[in-house]
């Protein structure tokens, strides 16, 4: 999933919030502490989030975390034409009543790497209504992860 | 009769594990309310016996299967080109978990098609391998779970 460009900042961060994850003149940012392997997650993490309070205004999944263009286009549309899923939502508030925000934060980066997974193989696939089934379910979660981190007002530490 | 242990709950619901020597050994009981993880801990697996586990677990009717273990660009795969071509009467929801990824990551962000919600009973972990690897995941899954 790691291509070879690689995100430096996000415009919609503040100076702070770039400099945690990307660094600065002064110290590295965490994308530079992560193992290589992790640093798609990370940043394709730290774009959700960076978004999620403007979702469906731009693009933000950007080339170094998915194998194409094509494929960070089709997770951004999937994202925007889901639906909220009410039952994920209410799940969600047992999970952070249990384990706090970083679960939160931890499963919007899964379910966004589940959804460019399935994206990327369902052409492949003769018979797609299985996977797209998946697709759209996936999509609904990341979106009602992302609104849920914005009712509750969290943040990444 | 059991054939499956409890080994704790997350976010108030049972984890349960089931140990398999191999893949055709494995015997899953009633699925239907289940989230399944299945970890391949033997990179000698077969297609052809990894293709009749998962329609073996398909005719159970759980709520998600994820892959996890050894080969898992092979084995998500196969699990998304069998539930392609065979009839299921509801929706399955499909995952996997690679090397980079933790244990954890299968209970955060794996959850039922939104119609089946109402169905979710538990989690329940198949570890194919030997004993070293079913006590391996057995450790994971007591760090991951309460």
């Amino acid at each position: 999933l790691i291509g070879t460009y690689q995100r430096i900042s996000f415009d919609d961060l503040s100076d702070r919030a770039n400099a945690v994850i990307f660094g600065n003149q002064n110290t590295a940012g965490l994308v530079d502490r992560a193992p290589v392997a992790g640093k798609a997650a990370l940043i394709l993490w730290g774009g959700s989030v960076a978004v999620g309070a403007t979702v469906g205004a731009g693009a933000y999944y950007g080339p170094a975390i998915v194998e194409s263009a094509q494929i960070a286009s089709r997770m951004e549309q999937a994202v925007a034409e889901a639906e909220i899923n009410p039952r994920t939502y209410a799940q969600l508030e047992k999970q952070f009543a249990e384990n706090r925000a970083k679960s939160i934060f931890k499963a919007l980066r899964s379910s966004e790497k589940t959804l460019a997974e399935h994206i990327g193989k369902v052409d492949k696939l003769q018979y797609k209504s299985q996977v797209e089934g998946t697709i759209r379910n996936v999509a609904g979660n990341v979106k009602t992860i992302i609104k849920f981190i914005q009712d509750k007002g969290l943040t990444w530490k | 009769m059991t054939n499956y242990e409890d080994v704790g709950v997350y976010v108030g619901l049972p984890v349960r594990l089931q140990g398999a020597n191999n893949l055709t050994e494995v015997l899953p009981k009633n699925l239907s309310g289940a989230i399944v993880l299945l970890w391949l801990g033997d990179s000698s697996w077969k297609t052809r016996d990894l293709k009749a586990m998962i329609i073996r677990l398909a005719e159970k009717k759980p709520l998600a299967i994820v892959v996890a273990g050894e080969r898992t660009n092979e084995s998500f795969e196969v699990l998304l080109e069998t539930l392609s071509v065979i009839e299921t009467p509801d929706h399955i929801m499909t995952g996997v978990i690679h090397h980079d990824d933790s244990i954890s990551d299968f209970f955060v962000a794996t959850f039922p098609d939104q119609l089946r919600f109402d169905d979710w009973q538990e989690y329940f972990v198949i570890a194919v391998g030997n004993q070293d690897l079913q006590q391996q995941i057995r450790d994971l899954l007591n760090k991951a779970v309460k």
